[in-house]
């Protein structure tokens, strides 16, 4: 049973969306009025990829894991989202099908709207339109960011970067240092960089000696990221 | 002329490290000059001056001495 969000909470995570940049309150109120609730539990998927894409999401609670699977069966984990995150822009914006699976790795909430509405919704708010081609741009760059990674980095520069970009998303201070707040594997960090869950192991070992990390349970401290950040920029 | 700073060193010692830069972008020149890793780094929400202060091991009078001047010359 998924705990309901409060309304006033809901309405705080769309206006800072992205989405809707440089709407009124009055015009979110009207986007946001189209929508449907929607609520997935943990492990369950949003879509899966090369499904038609028929839903646009907006992400309102919950961390969600964008996979890839090769022809070959290995899985690619292409990044993560969480409250405030769009899924599914393409949808809007162009006739492809799902280019990738979304899969809720904790219990999720989010709004949704079908394809031809908010294909409606971008005529009567062109902003609309623009904000979904802001996102997809940050997406792309991301992408390119990884790709420069993947191309140029060392394995464990590879995973340190990251675990400094999901720092940058999903981080939370706690006395020890900062928490990755989501489950993490090592199978995960190994399909974010590129590995195999052996490398990611003897790295994550290492630093866990050194004190750098703690892992505990698929859950990610870092306790001297400083450390990670002066090896993942080659300082 | 020599202004006097809105906060103290001590102040500034307690504060994050990101809330500092956004606050007064001109100290990332300090920051540089030591070749710290502050500026636009992902677990500077994180950290407090101090913090930093000690990973770098600097000279604590001396770099908040060095961003209170920097910080009095905005006001």
């Amino acid at each position: 049973m998924i705990r309901p969000m409060k309304t006033a909470v809901i309405q705080e995570i769309i206006t800072r969306c992205t989405l809707m940049d440089g709407l009124t309150e009055e015009e979110c109120r009207a986007i946001v009025q189209q929508s449907r609730h929607y609520e997935i539990e943990q492990d369950r998927f949003f879509f899966h990829q090369g499904a038609d894409a028929t839903t646009m999401y907006i992400i309102l609670s919950g961390r969600v894991k964008l996979t890839q699977v090769t022809q070959a069966g290995e899985q690619v984990i292409v990044g993560y989202c969480g409250a405030g995150d769009g899924l599914g822009i393409i949808v809007a914006l162009s006739e492809m099908d799902y280019p990738l699976s979304a899969e809720a790795v904790t219990d999720c909430q989010a709004i949704c709207w079908p394809r031809e509405q908010m294909k409606q919704l971008m005529l009567i708010y062109p902003r609309l339109a623009i904000n979904g081609m802001g996102m997809i741009a940050q997406r792309f760059v991301k992408l390119q960011d990884r790709y420069q990674d993947i191309a140029t980095r060392r394995v464990e520069q590879r995973v340190a970067r990251a675990l400094l970009r999901l720092v940058r998303q999903f981080g939370k201070k706690l006395d020890q240092g900062v928490l990755i707040d989501m489950p993490l594997s090592r199978q995960d960090l190994a399909e974010m960089t590129g590995t195999n869950v052996y490398n990611v192991s003897r790295i994550l070992s290492k630093w866990e000696r050194a004190e750098w990390v703690a892992s505990q349970r698929q859950r990610i401290v870092l306790c001297k990221a400083h450390e990670l950040v002066i090896l993942a920029e080659d300082l | 002329m020599a202004q006097k700073s809105p906060v103290t060193s001590e102040q500034i010692a307690e504060m994050i490290i990101s809330d500092v830069l956004a606050r007064w972008p001109e100290t990332a020149v300090i920051f540089q000059k030591y070749n710290m890793a502050c500026v636009g780094c992902v677990v500077a929400p994180f950290y407090t001056i101090e913090v930093a202060i000690s990973i770098y091991r600097l000279d604590r009078d001396q770099f908040l001495q060095e961003l209170t001047a920097v910080i009095a010359n905005l006001v």
